[in-house]
């Protein structure tokens, strides 16, 4: 019994300093991330904003057919833009944790896991809040409609939180283990800009096409949101499940290279 | 008390491992001050790291009753883009303390005046010295660990961390790790000697110290 007990207090012990780790290090990065002054926040803001406007625009000014079944613009690109930005920011600011952080491992109860989880925990927040707002302003500015299954959407964007958490670790993982994958990072994500369908939907291509790209998770998660998010659009070929494989796999893989490569980190 | 059970640690370099302890088993005692000597090379930073938590043996087991400081020294500890005061918000929060309190005993104790708010990499070396001597004085361990003493910055500074270290030392106590004989002798009541791996404990500091010469 008080063997129970004790642990679980040891338990209880621990998880309170893991809070307050993981808090301390939450608003050390928004220090880093967005500078002292409040107005660094926006900065956020910006670059989603820019990529939104500038391509709803450009895609109304040339008087493109609207996207299919019946998707507004703006919602329509800004659920995929967003959203492809996030998943990036997210992989890549957790891979990078390490390294810029490397002076905090100190600290007994500082582990490099930590570090990650702090960094996720902001750029999740970050691009709920950006989305939030993002589409808010649509929706007042009457570019856009209230959303379909608000609640939906909301787990959704959890849901891409997570996949980035996954493809975050993996990144990780990789970088730390085999440094020249790093510059493949670009040409990846720029590959995945052009084939997660942030400018099209799944069902407007041809099949042999379908078949390549149903492989790309991040496809997945932007058709799920719109089919969350649009009254008319339905759920095609895409699903949560295939999605939890890869954030489960990533993980899977990202801990277990953690772990095994534990000590080799500290060396430098 | 400082327990290390069966601890092997190596790293890994071009040609293999390198090992710096080998299936070490010893009792580190935290109620007295203790020296720990070694050559360069020995492994003393990864010893004092280990011990610290700081970095996890590749096997064997650390276990310890006492609340110890991060390991002190020249090294690491604070963050050199984010500004002094940043660094000490940061540590009192994972400690659990007030920064506010932790701030002001930093400024009168270490005097960094405004530097306190520029970025750690304008420092000196024994502003950060200073910087760090005072947040883990704040902070109150029962053991300190210290890599190599502070003997940093001015003779003002000098005396006023001599003093309070006197006052720490009827509280708490240090493990420091040097290979300065001088330092070892002032402060340590044990002294352990770390060679090829292993730990030979001395009650005598004189004659652990006659011993490490002959290394």
């Amino acid at each position: 019994m008080t063997v129970a007990r004790s642990t679980l207090a040891d338990f209880g012990r621990s998880l309170s300093v893991q809070g307050r780790v993981i808090h301390a290090l939450i608003l050390r990065e928004m220090r880093g991330r967005y500078g002292r002054s409040s107005l660094g926040y926006l900065w956020a803001l910006i670059e989603p904003l820019l990529l939104v406007g500038v391509f709803t625009l450009g895609y109304m000014a040339i008087g493109r057919r609207s996207p299919p079944q019946g998707m507004e613009f703006l919602p329509f690109l800004a659920t995929g833009i967003i959203t492809y930005l996030s998943l990036r920011n997210i992989a890549s600011r957790m891979s990078g944790a390490i390294e810029s952080n490397r002076g905090l491992l100190l600290y007994p109860h500082v582990t490099p896991f930590d570090l990650m989880v702090g960094r996720l925990v902001l750029e999740g927040a970050t691009f709920i809040v950006v989305f939030v707002v993002i589409l808010g302003g649509g929706v007042i500015l009457g570019y856009a409609s209230l959303p379909d299954d608000p609640l939906m959407v909301l787990l959704t964007l959890f849901y891409v939180v997570l996949l980035g958490a996954g493809i975050g670790m993996l990144q990780a993982a990789l970088t730390m283990n085999f440094p020249w994958i790093d510059y493949f990072m670009r040409p990846f994500w720029r590959l995945m800009m052009w084939t997660s369908g942030i400018f099209f939907t799944l069902k407007q291509l041809p099949k042999a096409a379908q078949d390549i790209l149903i492989w790309n998770p991040i496809l997945h998660v932007i058709e799920l949101l719109r089919a969350a998010y649009f009254p008319g659009v339905e759920i095609y070929r895409v699903s949560y499940g295939y999605v939890a494989w890869w954030i489960l796999g990533s993980a899977f893989i990202g801990l277990l290279c953690e772990r095994m490569f534990r000590d080799r980190r500290k060396e430098k | 008390m400082i327990q290390l059970r069966n601890v092997t640690k190596y790293y890994r370099k071009q040609r293999g491992r390198h090992y710096v302890l080998r299936d070490l088993t010893v009792d580190i005692p935290t109620d007295r001050n203790v020296g720990i000597l070694g050559r360069n090379g020995a492994g003393k930073s990864p010893l004092l790291r280990i011990i610290a938590r700081a970095e996890a043996p590749n096997r064997g087991e650390v276990r310890s009753s006492a609340r110890l400081s991060w390991p002190m020294g020249f090294s690491g500890g604070f963050l050199s883009s984010m500004s002094g005061i940043d660094n000490i918000r940061f540590i009192s929060r994972i400690y659990g303390v007030d920064w506010r309190e932790a701030v002001d005993f930093v400024q009168d104790f270490a005097e960094l005046g405004d530097y306190i708010n520029e970025p750690i990499r304008t420092y000196s070396s024994g502003m950060r010295a200073r910087l760090a001597t005072a947040m883990s004085l704040f902070v109150r361990f029962d053991c300190y660990l210290i890599d190599e003493i502070p003997g940093v910055g001015d003779s003002r500074f000098r005396r006023r961390f001599t003093e309070s270290f006197n006052e720490l030392r009827k509280r708490s106590t240090m493990i420091m790790v040097s290979h300065n004989e001088s330092t070892i002798r002032k402060a340590c009541e044990v002294v352990f000697l770390l060679n090829n791996g292993q730990m030979q404990r001395f009650d005598d500091v004189d004659e652990a110290l006659r011993l490490y010469r002959e290394l």
